[in-house]
């Protein structure tokens, strides 16, 4: 049986967000906002997922006219591998933690 | 006020950013015309310049560095150490040469009722392998030291085996024949145990930098 590769808490909640929505262009900004991760702790985990080709990043046209393009990234098949793998352990280790907790209270 | 501050910021960050990683930076910056309020944008160019600066300095990069050059000030200071020891001895013997008994040395108890010829055949006594030993594992520390400072690992586990072999056979051979002696044999397992840590050192950086040079190789 292979270790899974351990990753922080942080990457967890970036992995999951971006997971949530495996499909659609997700924004720096928005990603913070949404995980509560500072932009110093939040980019270089994109940077690093990025390298190990679990996310890919690409520039968007805006919205609203006057405004530059923003760099938006999502998942790539093998980031949504990984994100769906962590979802699932972690989902049996609640399901493990349920009858303990139920024993103990 | 905060706003221009936010953007002098990321252009900070820009220039700190290394060249591979140009698009982040222009991604980051693009950001900062959706943020509201101002002070958000600020907080928000203030972690990119972190993330910039962290993407420039490598933690495991600069402890290394550390622990290298710690290990190297150590090893340096042992190898000047044995050679103010060995140059100290020099020192008494050109001037029981010069001065015989009237120097510095003359005070020594160790030579009190001696002559100066009687004072330097004592000290040719010591026999010259052991002085040669000594001369080599100095020469052994110093060129460790340097070594080291230069990342020069395969080279440095040679010398410290070479250290610790010469040392090996220089207490071999002072507790088999016995006498005069500039070191106490008992203490050879220092000697040892110094030698050992620097090829245990050069294994340890050599393996750190090949990793860390791999993992920098491929994330290019």
């Amino acid at each position: 049986m292979t270790r899974p590769p351990n990753i922080s808490r942080q990457t967890l909640t970036v992995l999951a967000a971006l997971f949530a929505q495996p499909q659609a262009w997700r924004y720096g900004y928005d990603l913070s906002k949404e995980t509560g991760l500072k932009s110093g702790t939040l980019y270089p985990l994109l940077i690093r997922l990025s390298d190990q080709g679990l996310l890919e990043a690409e520039w968007r046209q805006p919205l609203q006219p006057g405004r530059p393009p923003r760099h938006a990234y999502r998942l790539t098949d093998a980031g949504a591998a990984l994100a769906r793998q962590r979802a699932i352990a972690a989902h049996d280790a609640v399901g493990h933690l349920a009858p303990t907790r139920e024993a103990v209270g | 006020m905060t706003q221009p501050l936010a953007n002098l910021l990321m252009r900070l960050a820009a220039a700190v950013m290394p060249e591979r990683r140009r698009d982040w930076a222009a991604g980051m910056r693009a950001e900062l015309f959706t943020i509201q309020p101002p002070r958000d944008a600020l907080a928000f160019a203030a972690g990119c310049v972190l993330a910039a600066c962290q993407q420039r300095i490598s933690p495991v990069r600069i402890a290394l560095t550390l622990g290298r050059f710690g290990v190297t000030a150590v090893t340096l200071l042992t190898a000047g150490l044995h050679i103010a020891f060995l140059g100290y001895w020099v020192a008494i013997i050109n001037n029981l040469k010069t001065q015989g008994m009237n120097g510095w040395v003359g005070r020594f108890p160790i030579f009190k009722g001696l002559t100066a010829e009687e004072a330097l055949a004592g000290i040719g006594l010591l026999p010259v392998w052991h002085v040669g030993a000594l001369v080599a594992m100095t020469a052994a520390f110093t060129a460790c030291a340097w070594l080291l400072a230069h990342r020069r690992f395969r080279a440095l586990g040679a010398t410290a085996l070479g250290g610790l072999a010469v040392n090996t056979a220089n207490a071999v051979a002072m507790k088999a024949t016995g006498g005069p002696y500039l070191v106490h044999h008992e203490i050879a397992w220092l000697y040892g145990l110094a030698f050992i840590l620097l090829v245990l050192t050069a294994m340890v950086f050599a393996a750190a930098e090949r990793g860390l040079f791999r993992k920098t190789a491929t994330l290019a």
